[in-house]
């Protein structure tokens, strides 16, 4: 007699909560560490606003002394002074 | 990750504004790890120089700067020299790190360094020993087993040097047995002036006059104290009275020795010696050969495995030495208070009389010395 299997939807639903960014607030004065997973393109870069695209959604950074690493595994790090982070998603308006 | 560059070495671009985000879309497809500053300068690690350039092919970029080891080596790569040189240290060093350099010894308080160091060198272990052919346990064993005077030790390595700590041993003389008996004898004429007994039966007392051999006490015990034999034991002093004398020839034979003639000179490496200098030629029996052995220290301090060993000859000419009338007198005066410094160093000057004459050949000096010293002997019953 063969034992039933149930269906494990928790695993499911696990995977569409993992975080694609997280923020970290350095020690000096007003500089923040935001990190981003997933990241396909860079669509603008200055020092003052920064454009990252990933598969479902857009963000727009906008402050001052931004600088911008790369690292292998498509995950970008925005460091500096932030005034504004947009989130853009595709299918819906912006939402700040 | 300064560290990183530094070793690893680094080269940095140039990138203009508009070209910034083309760039970092490039390096996100490549898969590719670089920070891009508010300046717009991109910080590449040299070693993977040609993907990060491959990977921005199509994007203008300018070459600002670069640093690290690999381009100072990159840069000096016609200077063989230097590489040379460096080759030579490293290998010099790693060579001269095999060997044992300096054996430095603590915890010995009555054994003298030279000892310790004499012993370990018998269990094959020394200035310029191999460390790859030693075994510190094994050592320290077999030091146990044939040291004397080595109760515990312990040898650490640290760089090239073998600190070595011991313990010396504690001996403890067991009571020896009372398996012979015997008297107590005068060992010369005297005037005995303090008596005390420990062990058997006086037979003199303070004041008497004895002569050489005479018994002064005795082991036998007679019945009415016990009766037995003992072995007799005590501190007997006596008055003695010597005589010191020192005659002094006129016409003396004088040995005087030539200037000393370098013959031979080696530098020492640890155990091995490199000939610097020899003279062949034959050494007679009229020459004193003189061994000289400079050690190097670094700073005064620290002792290096590097000696140089010097072997000098000297000719030995002996020739007549005529004394004055006041030089007689001086020499024997001075070899007279020798003489009685090395008689009376066991005994107590209670007079001394000194008289001199001149003789035919010479001066003589005598010294009438009356001292107080122990004057027993043990002498077992035969």
């Amino acid at each position: 007699m063969t034992e039933k299997k149930k269906k494990d939807k928790g695993g499911k639903r696990l995977k569409s909560i993992i975080p694609t960014f997280r923020l970290e607030a350095d020690g000096r004065g007003n500089y923040l560490t935001v990190t981003f997973v997933g990241v396909l393109s860079v669509k603008a870069f200055s020092a003052s606003e920064i454009t990252l695209a990933t598969k479902r959604e857009s963000f727009v950074l906008m402050g001052k002394s931004l600088e911008m690493t790369v690292f292998e595994n498509k995950t970008v790090t925005v460091y500096g002074v932030f005034e504004c982070i947009k989130f853009l998603d595709k299918k819906s308006e912006g939402r700040t | 990750m300064y560290l990183y560059y530094l070793i690893f070495g680094y080269v940095t671009v140039y990138i203009n504004e508009d070209d910034r985000a083309a760039a970092a879309t490039a390096l996100l497809r490549r898969g590719l790890s670089a920070k891009i500053d508010t300046n717009g300068n991109l910080r590449i690690p040299f070693l993977k120089r040609k993907r990060f350039f491959n990977a921005l092919k199509n994007i203008p970029y300018s070459i600002v700067s670069s640093g690290g080891l690999p381009v100072a080596l990159l840069n000096n790569k016609h200077r063989y020299g230097l590489f040379a040189g460096a080759a030579v240290a490293l290998s010099i060093y790693i060579v001269a790190s095999l060997f044992v350099w300096d054996v430095r010894v603590s915890g010995n308080e009555k054994i003298s360094d030279a000892v310790i160091l004499d012993e370990l060198s018998d269990v094959g272990f020394d200035v310029g020993s191999r460390w790859g052919s030693l075994s510190l346990g094994k050592v320290e064993g077999e030091m146990l087993e044939s040291s004397e005077n080595v109760g515990w030790i312990n040898i650490n390595r640290r760089g090239c040097v073998a600190y070595v700590t011991v313990k010396e041993k504690t001996v403890y003389k067991a009571e020896e047995e009372n398996v012979s008996y015997s008297n107590i004898v005068a060992a010369c004429d005297c005037v005995i002036e303090e008596l005390t007994v420990r062990s058997g039966v006086a037979c003199v007392a303070a004041g008497d006059t004895v002569k050489r051999g005479d018994l002064l006490i005795s082991g036998i015990i007679p019945g009415e104290l016990g009766g037995g034999f003992v072995k007799a034991d005590g501190d007997i002093y006596g008055r003695v009275s010597e005589d010191i004398t020192v005659e002094v020839q006129r016409n003396e034979k004088f040995a005087s020795y030539g200037k000393e003639e370098l013959i031979e000179e080696k530098l020492k490496i640890f155990k091995f010696r490199i000939n610097i200098f020899k003279k062949y030629r034959k050494i007679d029996n009229t020459c004193v050969i003189i061994e000289d052995v400079k050690e190097c220290t670094l700073l005064g301090k620290y002792r290096i495995p590097i000696a140089l060993e010097r072997t000098y000859a000297a000719k030995k000419t002996e020739s007549m030495k005529s004394y004055t009338d006041l030089e007689l007198t001086s020499v024997a005066s001075a070899r007279l208070a020798e003489m009685r410094f090395i008689k009376l160093s066991d005994a107590e000057l209670l007079k001394i009389r000194t008289e001199g004459k001149y003789t035919d050949s010479g001066y003589k000096m005598i010294s009438r010395v009356t001292v107080l010293r122990d004057v027993g002997e043990t002498k077992i019953f035969g």
